[in-house]
């Protein structure tokens, strides 16, 4: 580590000297390439530290994220479960900051002028970039699900980008009447953390246990199956049994409308009336990435090698926004890309050398208490895509302390990234 | 249980330093592939649930990651970690994670 410091340093002093402005430390300093990163979520936070710490200052990092304090989206079903406060799972920026010397803006980035090279705030201020880094998670396709709309989000909440949407419909499940039933409509493919519904599920199953037990769960989902579909449903089976009903398409003819003021779901052969319910839609990504021209449909084409936009080389998109191959949706895809952009940026703008891309992921749900089941896969650049090198599942039937070894390694593993991505 | 007690043999080799051949690996190298270690893998401090690897001795390191590749150690995350490192990689791996320290 201090001799790759020590190197930077020296090629960064040797620039300086060679081109004659040692005398002039301020124009050194904004001689520096500039490497933006709009979205301080597990890619964007990722991306920052590791450009700022492993360039040893050469590159300047800006940091653009609304937020002055980050709720992870992965764990916050524990958080709705009753097994994490809801302050754990938040993280502020003070420390890319103060350790690495990032610059964090917190205001809402609005556009990306492509050809000037810079970001447009909603301020109305710009932030100019040699690269840019867009981290933008997703977007949430309200018209995908008649009668859902931002309103009807308070009635039956999405919260699927964590936050105050997640505390909203904890208290929703927690004031059920005694018996009542609670329904999710599940999201269709492809969307952010494929086992996250089901784990939220298990989470609501969990509350409903415990304080309604008389209580019932209906999930009417648009796909005919789902991540880890026979962990949960055992899962469900052992700990909630006769309290959740899992309906595919196939049962219920598909989903047809949903009315926030009735609470009714209406679908091909019956309408659901909800005491409480969660509707998460169809996805997308972030808007900034539209507003960058760099998506094709819905999502961001990348090269699988540096994670850079198909459509624009000096623009790298991280995470959900993106199409990743053979990569799931998840925080800690987005945290493995990271890494990869970072090393590539730094190639390019400090001539730092570049190893091959390798990414990794692991998704981590749990069922009930320390019963916690994993889907994990290491992925390589192949030629059209990312694509899977070995992959591994929990398996039916697995050990009671097994479960346990695997609901504490989540545990850890939730201190860890986000220790990789804000400390 | 079998693995159990292997893992708890190479670990007390790893400390120990039982193992007397010197690995060379490159720790540049080294650093950047531990950039997918260190999302479980703390760099330092204590983290329950998943075990420190900062300031391992590095033969036990190549012992324990060459354990996993070959299945002999059972965590399937380990398992597909390790599964793709060649000799080069654990090298590089196990100098760099031996020239951290421990808490």
């Amino acid at each position: 580590m201090t001799s790759m410091n020590r190197r930077h340093f020296s090629a960064l002093f040797a620039g300086t000297a060679a081109t004659g402005l040692l005398a002039a430390p301020n124009i050194a300093r904004a001689a520096k390439p500039r490497v933006v990163v709009v979205g301080g979520g597990a890619g964007g936070a990722t991306a920052a530290r590791y450009l700022a710490k492993d360039s040893g200052g050469a590159i300047d990092v800006t940091l653009i994220e609304a937020s002055k304090r980050y709720y992870t989206c992965f764990f916050s079903n524990l958080y709705l479960g009753g097994y994490r406060g809801y302050d754990s799972i938040g993280h502020g920026y003070e420390t890319l900051a103060f350790n690495h010397g990032v610059n964090v803006v917190h205001e809402w980035a609005a556009s990306v002028d492509t050809a000037g090279k810079k970001v447009m705030l909603a301020s109305g201020a710009s932030v100019p970039y040699d690269k840019l880094v867009l981290s933008p998670g997703i977007d949430i396709k309200y018209d995908s699900v008649e009668g859902y709309s931002v309103e009807a989000q308070d009635a039956m909440p999405h919260a699927w980008k964590s936050g105050t949407q997640v505390q909203l419909l904890k208290a929703q499940v927690e004031a059920m009447k005694e018996g009542g039933t609670f329904v999710m409509v599940a999201p269709p493919n492809p969307y952010r953390c494929p086992p996250g519904p089901y784990e939220r599920v298990s989470m609501i199953a969990k509350i409903l246990k415990v304080k309604n037990p008389t209580a019932k769960i209906i999930v009417l989902d648009p796909k005919e199956k789902f991540s880890k579909q026979a962990l949960f449903q055992e899962g469900w089976q052992k700990h909630y049994t006769g309290m959740v009903e899992w309906l595919g398409p196939d049962v219920h003819g598909g989903i047809k409308s949903v009315n926030p003021e009735t609470m009714e779901i209406v679908t091909d052969i019956d309408t659901f009336k909800a005491d409480a319910a969660t509707v998460i839609p169809a996805q997308k990504a972030g808007s900034i990435a539209f507003a960058a021209g760099v998506t094709d449909g819905d999502w961001v084409p990348i090269d699988q090698a540096t994670m850079a936009a198909k459509a624009n080389a000096d623009i790298y998109v991280l995470g959900d926004a993106t199409v990743a191959g053979d990569m799931p949706k998840s925080g800690f895809s987005a945290n493995s890309q990271a890494k990869v952009a970072a090393n590539a940026i730094r190639g390019e703008l400090t001539g730092s050398k570049v190893f091959p891309a390798r990414y990794s992921n692991t998704c981590w749900s749990l069922i009930y208490d320390n019963d916690g089941i994993k889907v994990g896969a290491s992925y390589q650049p192949g030629a059209e895509k990312i694509e899977s090198v070995d992959s591994f599942i929990s398996q039916t039937g697995e050990t009671a302390e097994l479960r346990k070894t695997t609901y504490e390694e989540s545990e850890g593993w939730y201190t860890s990234i986000t220790t990789d991505m804000f400390s | 249980m079998k693995a159990v007690a292997l893992a708890a043999c190479l670990l007390a080799a790893a400390s120990a330093g039982a193992h007397a051949e010197e690995v060379t690996g490159d720790i540049e190298y080294g650093q950047y592939l531990s950039s997918e270690c260190v999302a479980c893998h703390a760099d330092s401090g204590h983290n329950p649930g998943i075990p420190q690897i900062a300031g391992m001795d590095a033969a036990g390191m190549v012992s324990i990651l060459t354990a996993y590749k070959n299945k002999e150690l059972v965590n399937p995350t380990m398992q597909t970690i390790a599964g793709r490192l060649d000799d080069e990689q654990m090298a590089a791996l196990a100098v760099y994670y031996a020239s951290l320290k421990a808490d």
